[in-house]
Formats: C-alpha cells, sequence, structure tokens
C-alpha cells in the first residue's frame, strides 16, 4: 500500500454506534436468565387502580404505603369510585395475570414504577423493578431457594450461595430477604457486603392466600412463590454509579460509558 | 431499635460472643442493622497506678512517671503538665495498639530523650464522662491493669434492628420479645421477672373515662403517692443509655425502662396537676399542648389527647404534655398504660412532626396484653425505687373485643409449603415455646402477645424460621414445559431500540409527568409537571436541550415508554435526530425507514441554532398488526445500469412532485430512485434501470435519460447540469 499517501498518525474517524440505556442493558440480563428458565415475559400498564396495587395485595387502606407521600394519586373520578395510581411496584401485574392466565404460572414483569418521594443520590421517585412469580399444585420454600440459586448464579455468573432470612411483606407469607453470597469476596467479608458475606439481593416468599383469592383461585388448590427486585440497584451495584438520578437524567457523557 | 446484650442476658442463657446472637437474630427473627461493642473504642486502654512522678530532666513542660499497669514490670510514660500526679493516684493509661478517639495511635516512642511506653489521657482525650480537659481518678479497689471499658462498666454490645422488618411483630419492640425468640430458638428457658397484682386501695376513687373506644382498646390506670423523685440507681441509668435513652428521673426512667423491657409505652402524670376526671378523647379544634419538647402543639379532632376536665394532657400513645410533667416536686403521680388505635396514632404523629419510640410502638398494633405486662412491671419498679404507695383502685378499661379463633393446621400442607417434612414432635415443640397451645386435633390457638397469628400460613412461618431456613434443602421446580409468552409490545419495543441504537440512537428515558394533560396528579412531586404523559415529546426535546448545553452536538435520541391517553395507556416510541440544519429531517426519516416504521408525523422542532427532528409511533397499535414475512426476490443474472443526473430547480420544489413525472417517464425501466445529493434547489437522482430478462442497452438508458430530463424541463422548468 501506498502508506506515504496518507498520515497514518492522524486520529481514525469518529463512527458511532448507538447505546442502550444501563436500566435496558441490567433488565434485559435479568429477562434473559428467566426466559432461558421458561418464564413468560409481561410488561403489563403503569397506571394503576388501587386494587389491583394495593387492596388484592393484602395491603390494606391503613397501610402507610398508601399515604399520599408515599404513591402518586390521580386526580380522576372513575364511576365505580376506585382510586386511581402510579403503581408502587411492578406486583400490580401478579393479581391482573393470575386472572388472565391459568397455572402453572412462570411469569416475570419487568418495569417502571413510582413512589412520592424526594430525590437524592440514593432516592427516585421513578424507577425500574422485576417481580417475577411461580404458581403451581406443589410450590415450596424449597423450590423458591433452588429457582433463586440456580438464576442468580446465572445472572452473576458465578456459583453463588442464597439464603433466606425472615422479611415482612403484606403479599406473602411466609416472607423473606433473599441474599446472595458476595461475588466480590466470596463470602468472605468486604467492603462490598459490609463484612457480612452476604449482599442483600431481593424479597420473596410464598403467595399469601388472599392474593389466590383476589385472583379467584380456589382456597388450597395453588401455592406459589414471587419475588421483587430492583433494576436501579442492581445497575448502580454492578457499574459502580454512586448516584442514582443519572438515570433519568439521561446525559449523554454518562450514557456513552457503556 | 436497639437491644442491649447484657439486658437480653438477664432473660435467656446466650452465646458468649453477641455476633453470634446478633446472626441468630437474622438467620430466624429480624434484619440486624449493626453490632457495636462498647469496649471496642477502649482496646489497649487499662487502668495505671501512679508509682513515682518527676519532672523531666529535659522539658520544662513535661513530666516522667512510672506506672503499674497490671504487667510485672512497671512502665514509664512521659505525660504533660496539665495534671500533677501523686503516687498512688489511678488513672487511664493507652498503651501501644490503642487508637483514640482523634485517630491518635499509641506507640512507645522517645520524648526529649526519654522512653515513653503509653500515654496518660484526659477525658477530652478519650470522649468519656463529661469529656472535660481533667484527668477521671479510679478508686483504690479498681485494681491496675483493669480494662478501662470495664471500670466504666462500657461492656455491653449493642444489637440495632431495622425496625421495617418488625413492621408485623408489634411483639417484639422490646428485650422481652426478643428474649423469647431467642430462648425458643436456642431452646432454653425464659426467665421473666415475675409480676404480681397489686393491691388497690380505697384513698382515691380514681376514673378514666375512655370517650373514643375505638381508638383506645385498653387503658389502665393508678394513683400511686409518697413518691420520692430522684436520679435514678445506675444500673438503669447504664441499661437506658446503651439503648440510647437520656436518663431524666427515676420516675420518667422507669416508664422508659419499662417500655424498652416489654415494650409497653407508658406515661407518669403529676396527679396534683390534673383537675377532674382523665379522660381519653379527640382533640377539640383550637386547642393546644406544650409537648415535653417544649414545642407548642395545634391540635385538631383527628389528634387523640389524653385530657382532664379542662384541657389536653397528653398527646395519647406520642408525647406526654409539659404541664403535667414529673419534676422534682412531684410527690403523686397518675400511671397510664394503654392500647391505642394504630393508624390514628401514626397518622396523628405524621400531621405533627413528631415520632417517638411511643408512637413508633403504638403504630404497629401492640397487643392489649401488654399494657397490663407494663403497668405491672411500672408499678412494681416505682414501688422499688421510688418509695411509691399505691393510694386508688385500679382502673382498667378493656374494650378489645377481638377473640382468637384457633387455627386449622394442617399438617400435609405445612409439609408441602416447606418443602420439608418435619417431625410432628417439633412442629408442637416449636409452636408450644413460641407460646401456643396446640390440640391433639391440630386446633393451634395463638398467645395473647401475638397478634399476627391468625392464619394457617403465619404459623407455617414460625415453623419454618425457627427450624431455620438454611435447614432447607433446595428442590429443582418440576413443571410442564410449554412455550412462553412475551408480551408483544415489550418484544416489539425490545427489538425496535436495539435496530435503532445499532443505527446510532442512544436510549434514553424520561419521567413519565407533564406540564400539560389530561390526568392530573393528585400529589405531584413538582408542581409545574402535574400531569401525567401523553406523548413522550415534551420530555424527550427537555433531555435533548439539557445535553445541548452541556455540549452535545449530531446526536440521536430514542425512547420506549408508556403515555398515558384519556383512550388509556399506550407504549410508544419516540426518535429524535437533532443537527444544525433542518435537513435532519431526513436522518429522522432514515431511521422511521430502517425501522420499517410510518413517518409521516416526524415533527420538526427548532432549539436555539439547532435542528430536532422527532418521530413518535404507537407500539400498541403496531404490535396488533405486525407485516406478514416479505418475500425475497430472486437476484438477476443480467446487469442493471445505474443513471446519475444532476438538476436543478428554479423554484423549490418538492420530491413527491418530481417523484410520479420521472417513474412515469421511466417505466417499466426504473426499479429504485433515490436522491443522492442536494444543493439549494438542485438534486442529485439516481436512478437504477433493470431490464428484467433482458439486458439493457446503453442507447436505451441514454434514451431514458433524455426523456426524463425533458419531461422535468418541460414540467418545472428544470435545468440540467453536465
Amino acid at each position: 500500500m501506498k502508506n506515504q499517501l496518507i498520515d497514518q498518525s492522524l486520529p481514525g474517524e469518529a463512527i458511532k454506534l448507538g447505546q442502550l440505556h444501563p436500566l435496558r442493558l441490567v433488565q434485559n440480563e435479568l429477562v434473559d436468565v428467566f426466559r432461558s428458565m421458561s418464564f413468560a415475559v409481561y410488561e403489563g400498564n403503569e397506571r394503576e387502580t388501587e386494587d389491583y396495587c394495593f387492596e388484592f395485595l393484602n395491603i390494606p387502606k391503613t397501610h402507610p404505603a398508601r399515604d399520599l407521600q408515599d404513591t402518586f394519586y390521580l386526580d380522576t373520578n372513575r364511576p365505580d369510585g376506585l382510586k386511581e395510581v402510579m403503581r408502587t411496584h411492578t406486583s400490580n401485574m401478579q393479581v391482573r395475570l393470575m386472572q388472565k392466565l391459568t397455572p402453572p404460572l412462570r411469569v416475570v414483569v419487568p418495569g417502571r414504577v413510582f413512589r412520592n418521594e424526594a430525590i437524592d443520590a440514593s432516592h427516585e421517585h421513578t424507577f425500574y423493578q422485576m417481580e417475577g412469580f411461580v404458581v403451581d399444585k406443589d410450590i415450596s420454600i424449597a423450590n423458591l431457594t433452588y429457582m433463586l440459586k440456580l438464576a442468580m448464579s446465572k445472572l452473576l455468573n458465578s456459583d453463588i450461595k442464597v439464603r433466606l432470612r425472615p422479611g415482612y411483606f403484606p403479599y406473602v407469607e411466609p416472607g423473606f430477604e433473599a441474599d446472595c453470597s458476595c461475588v466480590a469476596c466470596a463470602g468472605k467479608g468486604c467492603a462490598v457486603c459490609k463484612h457480612t458475606g452476604w449482599v442483600e439481593m431481593l424479597g420473596c416468599g410464598m403467595i399469601h392466600p388472599k392474593v389466590f383469592a383476589a385472583a379467584g383461585y380456589k382456597p388450597g388448590q395453588y401455592t406459589g412463590f414471587a419475588f421483587g427486585m430492583g433494576i436501579d440497584r442492581l445497575a448502580m451495584m454492578k457499574y459502580g454509579i454512586k448516584d442514582i438520578r443519572y438515570f433519568m437524567n439521561n446525559d449523554l457523557r454518562f450514557l456513552s460509558q457503556f | 431499635m436497639k437491644l442491649s446484650y447484657n439486658w437480653l442476658k438477664e432473660f435467656v442463657d446466650l452465646p458468649a460472643d453477641p455476633k453470634q446472637v446478633a446472626e441468630l437474630i437474622t438467620a430466624h427473627v429480624a434484619e440486624v442493622e449493626t453490632i457495636h461493642d462498647q469496649a471496642a473504642a477502649f482496646e489497649h486502654i487499662v487502668v495505671g497506678e501512679v508509682l513515682e512522678a518527676k519532672r523531666h530532666p529535659n522539658a520544662d513542660k513535661l513530666n516522667i512517671g512510672q506506672f503499674n499497669v497490671g504487667e510485672a514490670l512497671p512502665r514509664q510514660i512521659v505525660f504533660g503538665g496539665k495534671a500533677i500526679l501523686e503516687p498512688g493516684q489511678k488513672l487511664p493509661i493507652a498503651l501501644t495498639g490503642a487508637v483514640l478517639p482523634n485517630g491518635l495511635t499509641i506507640v512507645e516512642r522517645k520524648l526529649r530523650g526519654e522512653v515513653s511506653q503509653g500515654m496518660c489521657c484526659l477525658n477530652s482525650e478519650l470522649g468519656i464522662l463529661d469529656g472535660a480537659d481533667k484527668v477521671n481518678f479510679f478508686s483504690e479497689s479498681v485494681a491496675p491493669g483493669t480494662l478501662l471499658s470495664e471500670a466504666l462498666g462500657f461492656t455491653d454490645t449493642i444489637i440495632e434492628i431495622d425496625n421495617k422488618t418488625l413492621t408485623h411483630r408489634a411483639d417484639l419492640f422490646s428485650h422481652v420479645g426478643f428474649a423469647r425468640e431467642l430462648s425458643v430458638i436456642l431452646k432454653t428457658p425464659l426467665k421473666l421477672p415475675a409480676l404480681t397484682q397489686p393491691d388497690p386501695n380505697s384513698d382515691i376513687s380514681y376514673k378514666v373515662k375512655v370517650a373514643a373506644v375505638k381508638d383506645c382498646k385498653r387503658y389502665l390506670g393508678i394513683v400511686l403517692d409518697n413518691i420520692n423523685v430522684k436520679s435514678s440507681p445506675d444500673w438503669l441509668k447504664q441499661k437506658l443509655q446503651a439503648v440510647g435513652v437520656r436518663s431524666i428521673n427515676n420516675v420518667v426512667d422507669i416508664t422508659n425502662y419499662v417500655m424498652c423491657e416489654y415494650g409497653q409505652p407508658l406515661h407518669a402524670f403529676d396527679y396534683n396537676k390534673i383537675s377532674g376526671t382523665v379522660s381519653v378523647r379527640f382533640a377539640k379544634q383550637s386547642e393546644t399542648l406544650t409537648g415535653l419538647d417544649g414545642k407548642n402543639y395545634e391540635l385538631n379532632d383527628s389528634i387523640l389527647v389524653i385530657a382532664d376536665s379542662k384541657i389536653p394532657l397528653a398527646l395519647a400513645g406520642i408525647m406526654g404534655g409539659a404541664d403535667s410533667a414529673i419534676t422534682d416536686q412531684t410527690t403523686t403521680v397518675a400511671l397510664e398504660s394503654a392500647t391505642f388505635n394504630p393508624t390514628t396514632i401514626r397518622l396523628g404523629a405524621q400531621q405533627l412532626s413528631i415520632r417517638t419510640d411511643a408512637s413508633t410502638r403504638h403504630e404497629k398494633n401492640l397487643p392489649t396484653v401488654l399494657a397490663e405486662l407494663g403497668f405491672l412491671r411500672a408499678i412494681q419498679l416505682l414501688i422499688e425505687l421510688a418509695d411509691a404507695k399505691i393510694v386508688s383502685n385500679i382502673v382498667d378499661e378493656d374494650n378489645d373485643l377481638s377473640t382468637t379463633e384457633p387455627i386449622n393446621l394442617d399438617l400435609n400442607y405445612v409439609h408441602k409449603l416447606i418443602g420439608v417434612t418435619l417431625p410432628e414432635t417439633e412442629i408442637k415443640n416449636t409452636l408450644t415455646a413460641l407460646g401456643c397451645t396446640v390440640t391433639k386435633d391440630w386446633l393451634v390457638t395463638s398467645p395473647a402477645h401475638r397478634t399476627d397469628l391468625i392464619i394457617p400460613e403465619e404459623l407455617i412461618e414460625e415453623i419454618a424460621r425457627i427450624y431455620g431456613y438454611s435447614n432447607i434443602e433446595p428442590q429443582p421446580l418440576v413443571a410442564q414445559l410449554v412455550p412462553q409468552v412475551i408480551e408483544s409490545t415489550y418484544e416489539l419495543g425490545q427489538s425496535l431500540i436495539e435496530r435503532a441504537a445499532r443505527a446510532g440512537g442512544v436510549e434514553v428515558c424520561n419521567y413519565s409527568f407533564n406540564k400539560t394533560g389530561h390526568t392530573k396528579l393528585l400529589n405531584p412531586i413538582n408542581p409545574e409537571l402535574p400531569y401525567l404523559r401523553e406523548s413522550l415529546i415534551p420530555n424527550l426535546l427537555e433531555c435533548i436541550k439539557r445535553n445541548l448545553n452541556t455540549g452535545a452536538r449530531d446526536f440521536t435520541l430514542v425512547e420506549y415508554g408508556h403515555v398515558y391517553l384519556e383512550s388509556g395507556e399506550e407504549i410508544h416510541l419516540a426518535l429524535s435526530c437533532v443537527g444544525n440544519s433542518a435537513q435532519i429531517y431526513r436522518k429522522t426519516k432514515g431511521f422511521a425507514e430502517l425501522l420499517n416504521l410510518p413517518s409521516d408525523t416526524i415533527q420538526l422542532d427548532q432549539i436555539k441554532k439547532w435542528f430536532v427532528a422527532t418521530l413518535e409511533v404507537n407500539l400498541s397499535a403496531l404490535a396488533t398488526l405486525l407485516p406478514a414475512t416479505k418475500p425475497i426476490t430472486p437476484i438477476s443474472e443480467l446487469p442493471g445500469i445505474e443513471l446519475d443526473i444532476s438538476v436543478d430547480f428554479p423554484e423549490a420544489t418538492p420530491w413527491s412532485d418530481i417523484k410520479p413525472v420521472i417513474l412515469q417517464a421511466g417505466e417499466p425501466l426504473i426499479k429504485k430512485l433515490t436522491v443522492f445529493d442536494i444543493f439549494k434547489t438542485a438534486l442529485g437522482i439516481r436512478m437504477y434501470l433493470h431490464g428484467g430478462n433482458r439486458t439493457l442497452t446503453m442507447d436505451e438508458a441514454e434514451n431514458l435519460r433524455h426523456t426524463v430530463i425533458a419531461k422535468l424541463t418541460n414540467k418545472f422548468h428544470a435545468i440540467h447540469r453536465k
């Protein structure tokens, strides 16, 4: 080649690829793991009536989560008298999908959720979650641990351990917090896991009989488990992002780094 | 909530390592947030005795001393001039390895030629007691070498629990509650204080009128006289300090102590400040109360108060009032131990912006039995520590109508839900240890302090968590393999976004709230954005503006998101190309063509000198009419001809007018027609000709070029540029 015809030391021509949002990258990883385990994917609706968001999930009117300072309410007058909210969790799809589909069910619901709270480096009023649930004749806590271990090992690309601890969510009974053994230190204890060897990953539990009742399932007909996790938090962990506000601010100087 | 390890140990035998206790709590009961070892801050700091002290030979302001720190040989320590030390005095000495609160690490070193093997510490240097620049001398009985933490009584470990994980466990906001859990987990007995019914007295006929029956399930009251208000004994002060409660006087301290011990908030009124009958009622509009915090609260009819016949005395379940507070002059006390409606207390505290240890507990739906236990314990301690004498009858307004129905527990269901077959005796033992009664037919009645145990699943949780979740062997999910649905809009959106990103689009996600619209939020976070978005474009344009302001140029953004129309929620995709001329429109149109999206709604906006062309499509509609797979066109073996012409139009002419004229002139040979260059009103037009099943000749192509140019000249007065 006639190299002398060009200045080879000039920088290359800028070729721009586009970029998926970091929240979608993490969401895709999660969805891919569960699709590979034969889960269906539904995104569902973000504007929701209070029954699907709260009542059907055993969250009564007096529950603090339903206060105006926690939930965005809509100024609407429905003929059925139901108040409308911006969904506070993707769990709103539990009863909707149970009503629509017949078990056995294996579903994940990734999507946008809303909480009426002031924004700072670790709080957003708009963020992303992924809900998942399994309903069948004989689903047990033992099944839940098995599936979580499998899914989290695949997600974190490492053979991790999962432990359940008591946790409280009104729509599951029993309810758990699930921890994964810390990938950074292999469970030995480090700054990432605050020297406990465990990192909190998600909330989960066995679906509450009141939820099945709301879906119109006969008592005792099915058992199931549900789990839910924050996509923003996972993305922050994965990419070392210290400020949650970066996600909705969409600064190209941030987005172009993925 | 803070738990003291030493306090817990009074009620149940615990492992020697508090960390182990914390791990048991995390695994079986609730989340431990932190473990704080009081002594850790005072490692390598001991009590030392002065054996000899003299002036430093080489420094005016320094002294040298020999100190017995409990070792075989005394240590030489150089110390400053702030204190004159005498032989026999005992004081805190920091040895090698100690780290003082200011970060100073103690090492052996030479000071002006003299070896110093430690440091004499002032209270200020250790952050202890009054924190003053003075030495704390210990009594003779303290042996040299005693750890400072021991000498000062800082031997406790504080286990802090995340309150949120106790939301459903009102019985656990106390040391007794956690001790009970630990006794069940460790299978060791629970040792609680023996409580006895006090003997009532008829000197004072005490009455409490509960007007707000639904909001006060139980009220226990009594009047105690001969009260000696004084400072609390050290053991009580130490325990309160350990769990972060300030000591005030013995009477107030006892109520706080019982709250931390049994979980029942109590209040002591100065009986002589009460006029007439005490009642529990809602406040009247415009009533006010000065709280124990000194703040004046304006009340209304949703705030529950304890009042006398004239004024409110206390914010029920939240805080006492200043007027009836216990003072040094108090001689007679009216004790209150009550159960209030959790929601009323929560909303009341929220309205008044107060959060107290009492309101935190009342919000959780306290069992009424705790009101009685706390009451008895407080009376016992008031008699013991404040010389109290009972001078009234005992008031017990019990409006708790709830009954405990036995729960029918099906053991097959227990095994099925947990996924482990547990021995029947183990199940029974666990439930019994937790306070349940279990019949041989497995009818289980929960104890009075467990208002949260109502359905079988709640009992199963008890059985499983005490057994230990980590002991449950994971079991694979066995299920029918059926194809699973992916919601069509999700899948379409996913593929469009991915293709747009491959072609240079950067994905963004903007807020769902907007300046204008039809559906309004009742409680918007930003009053300027009170509506739900009906289009992705306004917030996308704002996002573009922000990025232009920070120096971004020539970019493409793409967004997938929900919009909320009056007709219903839709999922939209928007794509914006940003550039320095209106021609950017064509880039957006190019994206539309690439992604197979309709391009007729592209909107052109201008932000300062920049142009933005935006396309928005409704994926919810599009997903239902996905195009059928297009059959491919076979590749022709015969060559085609590419013809370029350059044409100048005297006035701006839309391509939509030009295109049919060319196509008509060139039929049927033109297979593809594009514009490859635009300069002012001139267009570079590229035509691809093909003869189908025969090869085209150059003559045919040239003829076609002439025909097209002639038509354009004729129709538009266009000029052909060679």
